[in-house]
């Protein structure tokens, strides 16, 4: 699963830790999420939603990670 | 900066790490106590005392344990999770290995503080191992 989180969150000029703070989770897990790594569980997916104001689809495609944290 | 989720900071910032730490210490100095007082064939009242010593240790140990386990995040849960599904199956298997080895009288050791030790390592490889997947 591929995501767009890195670019948004740069958009806002929020750091890992902001995001991360905001999402009721740690920034490693915000860092595995952003390099593809680890894909968020449904809640948190809908909680990045809510707070990037974007439906998920927007947020999150699927489709084979590229491990960067880029968006194809 | 509003926190709408005010429970990410008070898990970062919890004691747990620390309380298992030093319960864990306390846990074993209570262990070895117990060990020691067993050598010196005490009475029935001090051997139940010295075979009961370490459990409240143990108890306290597991509670604080759960406790840190439910404030972690998700990933955190499925590092655990991927670390203890390996950890049972290789420790099961390394201590079949022990027993194996012991009733060849190869490892002539009769001491179940092995297989604490051997889990322990164990669940600190699996641990290690899953959670470089997600770093």
């Amino acid at each position: 699963m591929n995501n767009r989180l890195k670019v948004l969150r740069a958009e806002r000029d929020w750091s890992q830790a902001d995001l991360a703070e905001r999402l009721g989770v740690s920034r490693q897990t915000i860092n595995a999420i952003e390099t593809g790594k680890y894909d968020p569980s449904l809640p948190l997916a809908f909680k990045i939603a809510r707070l990037f104001t974007q439906p998920i689809e927007q947020i999150f495609t699927d489709g084979p990670s590229t491990r960067n944290g880029e968006h194809p | 900066v509003t926190h709408p989720f005010p429970t990410a900071l008070a898990c970062r910032r919890s004691a747990a790490p620390w309380s298992i730490l030093v319960l864990a210490i306390a846990a074993g100095i209570a262990m070895i106590g117990s060990r020691l007082i067993m050598k010196t064939a005490p009475g029935d009242a001090l051997l139940w005392l010295a075979i009961i010593l370490p459990l409240p240790f143990l108890a306290a140990l597991i509670a604080v344990i759960s406790r840190a386990a439910r404030n972690l995040d998700e990933m955190y849960r499925r590092i655990q999770f991927e670390a203890l599904a390996l950890t049972v199956p290789t420790s099961a298997l390394l201590l079949v290995l022990y027993g194996q080895l012991q009733k060849a009288d190869i490892l002539p050791l009769d001491d179940m503080a092995l297989s604490y030790a051997v889990i322990s390592l164990t669940y600190a490889s699996c641990y290690f191992l899953a959670a470089r997947r997600y770093h």
